[in-house]
């Protein structure tokens, strides 16, 4: 085998460096083709840093130092709200009273949390199995009955619009997520109001004396004996 | 800077600081890491409340199916997002909510809806596992995977299995079949219907009541 | 060979020949477990690579390859991020990191046995996890998926191999320490802090509500700015000086970034939580380093962008540079957008959304695994003595990775920013299924990217069994460059 330096011109002459007397032809011969192409290995290069990179990155920490002071709320672990300040935190709420919500909104976001599920955001329900509110006889007629089944659930076959459905509608009432009579208030006259619908909406005091005259009872409504309320 | 030990040390001292600032300091904080159970005087209640042991199990399914891969278990505040209007939830989820969790998923990426009221959003069992066995029946185009492997079809024999779980659409079993679910479907669901926070805290802000 | 340990390689008298021989005798020495830890990694990264793939079709098409559980997109997703991140990252990134340790303290390897065993006994563990991940033992800690039974033999492993660094670092012989050498250094001993810290915390022993969600957070981000970044930069400093043959563009500049980098990464992790279940100044902390993070970001752009300066037809002609100057730029890409993106007002419609997997990947792929290919390409034929087989394989690699992943982050960029702002906009878009319907071709295309990122990984394990195989001449050799003109010709790849 040639000696590969000898191919190669561009190569430095080893022998001319002291030291080598020791390293054989046979010993470079093993070095790697490629090291002997290498370029040497990087070395540091010591331009300053500029200054208005300097000037830019004290305005970022300046930026920092504003942000965590207005943004930190006291660094309050009970402060989730970083908007708030920091005395407004883990109280309550202290001072004035809210003013009061509007039923509808509160109704909206109720049946939007609890009822989309099964009667959907449109109202329609799903054909078959839940029955629409939509022009429903049920939700346009006397509150008595949609009081109820909200209260203590309906269950077993029941007729809605010309359509028979077979289905189980949760209680809301004291038995298990127990709302108060606002909330059921609220979310009546919501369905009772949206999607085309146009029925009076339903009062708080109207709910209380239901829940007064049903407090005995544990278990779902059905449709016969809801007849009576229509 | 060649002076080995002076690099290290600055290495060390400069994770250390993020390490006791985030880590350390966050765990010992007794209103941080320390939570615990808030009394709700109007009810008279602890909130939250501990998870019923099957929903327990639940959450070890949620987790080994990897379940926070797509859903997120977090309601990010009025304000910052929609995700109250939405109607995920009636406040922002604060760290109190998580305590009895024992693996906390608030999840990074919200392929599917939040999950963190989905209990009192649908808080029916048959809807969870249709849902599980085809979501394409109560959500049309879905990209949910079918998860039937947690369910059986098998030939009704007698009277129908008291685990059984009514299904529609096109995976429905023929007539004289019926699907079962298993331990660990139940214990899924169980797991869904107790995500909720029906309760305030002080620390969250008054929702609109 | 003789022993040329005793060479003070320091002394600019010396010749380059002499130090070639030098290098010659460390990259001899070190062979073995560089190519162990390499070949591995990209058993890994095709293995990944075919998860990842399946991951993406389930996620527009959940029936693809049917309902098997362990092929849950739930399931499927964390192994493949596990298998590329574990198996591929830090296979790739402890081979780089020992042989530039190796190099830059101009020493040759002593007890290689103790690499190999550890390589072995990382890679059995990231086997044995991810398989574990798929059959359903998954913690569901974001990155920290594998279960915990892996976590004992992964940090032996890994100690074993942190260990060594450190102690070739010590016993380095030139007195002058390079920059690369502080970088590897933060990675090699940050490493085992952010995991042992991890795992003991969210795994063992998990603490109690958010603080794991904070703490996970501190963990990727950690993993993310200093294990994976400092490697891919001190590989950047070494490559791109080396093979242009000039020197790199300001020290003081490396100081400033370095050491910004060091102690802020660690708190930006925190902006990944905005509007999360975490007390608002956690938050705001990570929002604010975050911000800060521009520091590094913008010193490294320049620094490396000015010691490329005038050189582009070079960079465009190297393997190695091309690889390695396109992960810079990524890198700077994606450290420009992370950054702005902590703040809350961005980071309300990016939050939560395919956004950040979006910028996940540029920053992993785009950055980390190109710069890292880019390395392998000049390290493996230093390691046998043989040329790359096919410049043609090579440019493949390159065009099919670098479409796929642009293919991959235009379309979580676009898609996720889509999903965010739908997400937020409750009276515009009421129904989640319709923003999901919404994200479909954007999941779509990605799927397309991940296809081409795929073939070209294809072409760089095929280049590289090839150049395994192949016989070993012995003569001078050009390098294997796209363009191999005689005026290029004396140059390094």
């Amino acid at each position: 085998m040639s000696d590969p330096r000898s191919e190669n011109s561009n190569l430095p002459d080893v022998s001319d460096v002291p030291g080598q007397d020791g390293l054989s032809d046979d010993s470079l011969q093993s070095v790697h083709a490629q090291m002997l192409r290498e370029k040497p290995e990087p070395k540091d290069g010591f331009s300053p840093i500029p200054i208005l990179l300097l000037l830019i990155f004290s305005g970022l920490i300046v930026f920092g130092g504003i942000y965590m002071a207005r943004y930190s709320a006291g660094f309050n672990a009970l402060a989730f709200n970083e908007t708030v300040r920091p005395d407004d935190v883990g109280e309550g709420g202290e001072g004035e009273a809210p003013p009061a919500p509007d039923p509808l909104v509160v109704g909206k976001r109720l049946y939007t949390q609890n009822c989309v599920a099964c009667h959907q955001a449109t109202g329609q329900g799903l054909p078959g199995v839940f029955p629409p509110l939509v022009a429903s006889e049920w939700v346009l007629g006397s509150e008595q009955s949609p009081i109820r089944v909200v209260l203590h659930g309906l269950g077993g076959e029941i007729e809605v619009l010309g359509v028979s459905y077979n289905s189980i509608m949760p209680a809301f009432g004291p038995s298990t997520l127990n709302w108060g009579d606002g909330d059921i208030a609220a979310v009546l006259s919501y369905i009772r109001q949206e999607w085309g619908n146009a029925a009076d909406p339903v009062s708080p005091e109207t709910v209380a004396a239901v829940r007064a005259e049903t407090a005995d009872r544990t278990t779902a409504w059905t449709a016969a004996e809801l007849d009576a309320f229509k | 800077m060649n002076n080995g030990p002076l690099i290290f040390f600055g290495i060390f001292l400069s994770l250390a600081l993020s390490w006791l600032g985030l880590v350390v300091a966050n765990n010992v904080d007794a209103d941080f890491g320390g939570l615990g159970p808030h009394m709700d005087e109007a009810t008279g209640m602890t909130v939250p409340a501990q998870m019923p042991g099957l929903a327990r199990q639940g959450l070890r399914v949620y987790q080994d199916l990897g379940c926070a891969t797509c859903h997120t278990q977090q309601v990010r505040r009025e304000g910052f997002g929609a995700d109250v209007e939405r109607g995920w939830g009636s406040r922002q989820s604060v760290a109190r909510d998580y305590i009895q969790q024992s693996r906390v998923m608030i999840g990074s990426l919200r392929i599917g809806p939040d999950l963190m009221n989905v209990g009192e959003r649908i808080p029916l069992p048959e809807w969870h596992h249709q849902h599980l066995y085809d979501p394409q029946v109560n959500t049309p185009g879905s990209i949910m995977p079918s998860h039937a492997f947690l369910y059986e079809i098998r030939k009704v024999k007698g009277t129908p299995s008291p685990n059984r779980v009514p299904v529609r659409g096109e995976r429905a079993p023929p007539d004289g079949y019926e699907v079962v679910s298993s331990y660990r479907s139940q214990a899924l669901v169980a797991y869904m219907l107790s995500l909720k926070t029906p309760y305030d805290l002080p620390e969250a802000g008054s929702s609109d009541e | 060979m003789s022993d040329t340990s005793n060479q003070p390689t320091a002394d600019p008298k010396v010749s380059g020949a002499t130090e070639g021989v030098g290098r010659s005798a460390i990259d001899q020495s070190i062979r073995i477990p560089v190519l162990v830890l390499a070949g591995a990694g990209l058993l890994w990264l095709v293995w990944g690579t075919v998860l990842a793939l399946i991951a993406s079709f389930k996620l527009h098409t959940p029936g693809f390859f049917g309902e098997i559980e362990w092929l849950t997109y739930g399931r499927v997703m964390p192994a493949s991020v596990n298998a590329l991140v574990y198996g591929w990252g830090v296979n790739a990134a402890l081979a780089v990191t020992i042989w530039l340790m190796a190099r830059l303290s101009r020493s040759e390897l002593r007890h290689g046995g103790i690499l190999i065993t550890a390589a072995i006994f990382w890679n059995a563990g990231v086997d044995v996890g991810h398989w574990g991940i798929l059959i359903g033992y998954s913690t569901s800690v974001e990155w920290l998926e594998m279960p915990a039974y892996v976590t004992p033999l992964l940090l032996v492993a890994y100690i074993m191999m942190g260990v060594w660094g450190v102690l070739v670092f010590r016993y380095r012989r030139n007195p002058h320490t390079y920059v690369s050498q502080w970088f590897l250094l933060a990675a090699l001993f940050s490493f085992p802090w952010i995991y042992s810290v991890a795992q003991i915390m969210l795994v063992f022993a998990p603490v109690r509500g958010t603080v794991q969600a904070v703490i996970n957070a501190w963990y990727v981000q950690n993993l993310i700015w200093l294990w994976f970044t400092p490697i891919g930069l001190a590989a950047a400093y070494y490559f791109i000086p080396k093979v242009l043959g000039r020197p790199i563009h300001s020290y003081p500049q490396a100081v400033l970034a370095f050491w910004s980098l060091i102690v802020v990464a660690g708190w930006s992790g925190m902006a990944r939580l905005v509007g999360g279940p975490v007390p608002a100044w956690i938050i705001s902390s990570g929002v604010v380093t975050g911000i800060l993070l521009l520091i590094p970001i913008v010193i490294t752009a320049i620094n490396l962008h000015m010691t490329v300066m005038g050189n582009v037809r070079e960079v465009w002609n190297s393997p190695t540079l091309r690889f390695v100057v396109f992960g810079g730029i990524a890198f700077t890409a994606a450290g420009l957008i992370g950054s702005i993106t902590s703040l809350r007002t961005l980071g309300v419609t990016t939050q939560l959304t395919h956004f950040t997997s979006g910028l996940t990947h540029l920053g992993f792929y785009g950055f980390f695994t190109m710069v890292m290919f880019g390395s392998l390409y000049f390290v493996v034929p230093r390691l046998l003595d043989k040329e790359w087989p096919s410049a043609s394989l090579i440019s493949l690699h390159f065009w099919c990775c670098a479409l796929g992943t642009a293919i991959v982050v235009g379309s979580l960029f676009i898609g996720g920013i889509n999903q965010g702002l739908q997400m937020n906009d409750a009276g515009a878009y009421p129904e989640f299924i319709d923003i999901v319907r919404n994200t479909l071709p954007y999941l779509l295309s990605r799927t397309v990217g991940v296809i081409l990122i795929t073939l070209g990984q294809l072409a760089f394990f095929t280049s590289f069994v090839w150049i395994l195989l192949r016989p070993r001449t012995g003569k001078v050799t050009d390098p294997t460059l796209f363009d191999s003109s005689s005026a290029l010709k004396s140059f390094a790849p």
